[in-house]
């Protein structure tokens, strides 16, 4: 895989948390993780709670800085930057959290919210102008235009999912990390929302790193997969790799659990 | 899911005693019959009959008119000082609960020394200090209650900052600034009405102790307070100077309260039932 070809690399990641006062407690959330993703591929990172796969797309997102290691965006450093590059290069990469109903601004009509990241990156010059982004957004994902002067705890948390993607797809953004984003919605939802997703990859040129604990949406999604336990990443390779000939007895568990 | 709360009866007399107290005040220069500095000595002391509804003072002022005008200084006051301290409370405690830390740290620190401070001995303090006069008297008005409002902003603003929403306008590219300020501001107005309206009605009783004492508003201002004092040398002949005062203040103060308590309770409802299923 050569450089170019690669949209994101995540170069010996390590994170560790200190916890309690006089008797330090500390815990390797993330411990020495790399991995990369090609332009336009999937990559999915499955693991049990805890392993330490929300605090890896933390710090991809520069929201918490790591210990050590570095985050590359198309063959630029991005870990710990600031200020007007860091504004570009949110714009290029998003990210989808577990809690819909809870990731929007509870005092904020839908549209407010929506519209927010625009005005934020000076996109669009009036609010016509996003506004009509934001109905086609909308269109694309099956979304109501009655839903604008909605509040969030008005909406259900599927609508409230396919409401956040579209606000991150008004940046435009090349690759979107989802972090377990259907794990709680339920069954029916889920497949639909991941659905869509997968649509968008084909129609917008999406790249996508999934974080999931469930093997059976990971397979389904990606054609690579990185297998972590308790902070390290224990094993990758291709969706058939992995299910065919695990190599880590973890593994082998893992699939099992869910095939079997 | 809107749920309509029956509001009490006691509630709304204490709404129209305060609109009857706030209107009187700034109508008074319309309602009161007579000048409130126009002297009369000849008339002192009077007791209260059809001329004098209330009685005239020991220098011959109209009772009546002075207890009208007593309100308007201390009401505007006591709401410049709880908005003074508002607004500094909730900027010092937005940026502690929001950066924690060691800015909390110092902040907390800060705050727990003024929160140690007697109220009313600050306040003469500072009086004494300063002189007496307005503009010290809303300095300590401001230094004894900021304290109230970035105590609790600063706890609600850490309860807000753990919502998976701010980290998701973090990842959408936020800055500080604009989380503080557009996001985090507006989800505490409720909060904050409720200890406005709570501090209103202590600011109230502040400024009339005060100038009670000789260090808020001076005679021969007509207000409760300054009334109050000067009626001590003659409320045995004339129990009507002190008593008139008396009563508006204690009116005042209760329909506050009473208000601010209903208020609470209409709006902690709300904030309980957030989430919809």
């Amino acid at each position: 895989m050569n450089q170019s070809h690669e949209l994101l690399r995540a170069d010996h990641l390590c994170k560790s948390f200190t916890r309690g006062v006089i008797r330090k407690n500390r815990v390797d959330a993330v411990a020495d993780v790399s991995f990369a993703i090609p332009r336009g591929e999937a990559l999915g990172i499955a693991g049990n709670s805890g392993c330490g796969k929300s605090t890896i797309a933390r710090m991809l997102m520069g929201l918490i800085p790591p210990d050590r290691g570095e985050v590359w965006l198309e063959g630029r450093e991005i870990t710990g930057i600031t200020g007007k590059e860091a504004q570009q290069f949110h714009r290029e990469m998003q990210i989808i959290f577990q809690h819909p109903e809870s990731s929007l601004d509870p005092g904020k009509k839908i549209l407010a919210s929506v519209m927010e990241p625009m005005v934020i990156h000076h996109i669009g010059r009036d609010r016509e102008e996003r506004m009509e982004k934001i109905g086609s957004l909308f269109e694309l994902l099956g979304l109501s235009e009655g839903l604008y002067g909605r509040y969030p705890h008005q909406i259900s948390g599927g609508e409230a999912q396919r409401i956040i993607i579209a606000r991150a797809l008004t940046l435009e953004p090349r690759l979107l990390i989802l972090d377990e984003p259907t794990s709680m919605l339920d069954v029916s939802i889920q497949a639909h929302i991941m659905n869509l997703l997968k649509e968008l990859q084909t129609t917008l040129g999406l790249t996508y790193l999934l974080i999931s604990h469930d093997l059976e949406v990971l397979c389904w999604f990606c054609s690579r997969i990185c297998v972590m336990n308790q902070g390290k990443l224990i094993e990758s390779g291709t969706r058939e790799q992995i299910l065919n000939e695990p190599r880590e007895p973890f593994t082998r568990e893992l699939v099992e659990s869910f095939f079997l | 899911m809107k749920r309509k709360k029956k509001i009490k009866l006691g509630t709304w007399a204490a709404g129209v005693l305060l609109a009857a107290i706030l209107l009187m005040s700034l109508l008074a220069p319309v309602l009161a019959p007579y000048d409130p500095y126009q002297l009369d000595m000849r008339n002192a002391l009077a007791a209260p009959d059809s001329v004098h509804l209330l009685g005239t003072d020991a220098i011959g002022r109209d009772l009546l008119s002075r207890v009208m005008y007593g309100g308007r200084q201390s009401l505007l006051l006591a709401a410049a000082a709880t908005s003074l301290s508002m607004a500094l409370g909730c900027v010092i405690g937005i940026v502690a609960g929001y950066f924690g830390g060691k800015a909390d740290l110092v902040i907390t620190a800060v705050s727990n020394i003024f929160q140690g401070l007697p109220g009313m001995t600050m306040m003469i303090a500072i009086a004494g200090l300063m002189g007496p006069g307005v503009s010290s008297m809303l300095l300590a008005l401001v230094i004894t209650s900021w304290v109230s409002f970035s105590r609790l902003v600063r706890g609600e603003v850490m309860k807000i900052k753990q919502e998976y929403f701010v980290e998701g306008l973090k990842g959408l590219g936020a800055g500080d600034l604009r989380i503080m300020a557009v996001h985090i501001a507006p989800n505490l107005m409720g909060s904050i009405l409720i200890i406005f309206a709570t501090r209103i009605a202590s600011s109230v009783i502040s400024v009339a102790s005060l100038s009670f004492l000789g260090l808020g508003l001076q005679p021969p201002t007509p207000d409760w307070g300054v009334m109050i004092n000067d009626a001590r040398a003659h409320f045995r002949q004339a129990p009507m100077l002190a008593i008139a005062p008396g009563v508006m203040i204690v009116l005042l103060s209760l329909s506050v309260n009473v208000l601010a308590d209903a208020l609470r309770d209409k709006l902690d409802v709300r904030m309980d039932s957030v989430k919809e299923d």
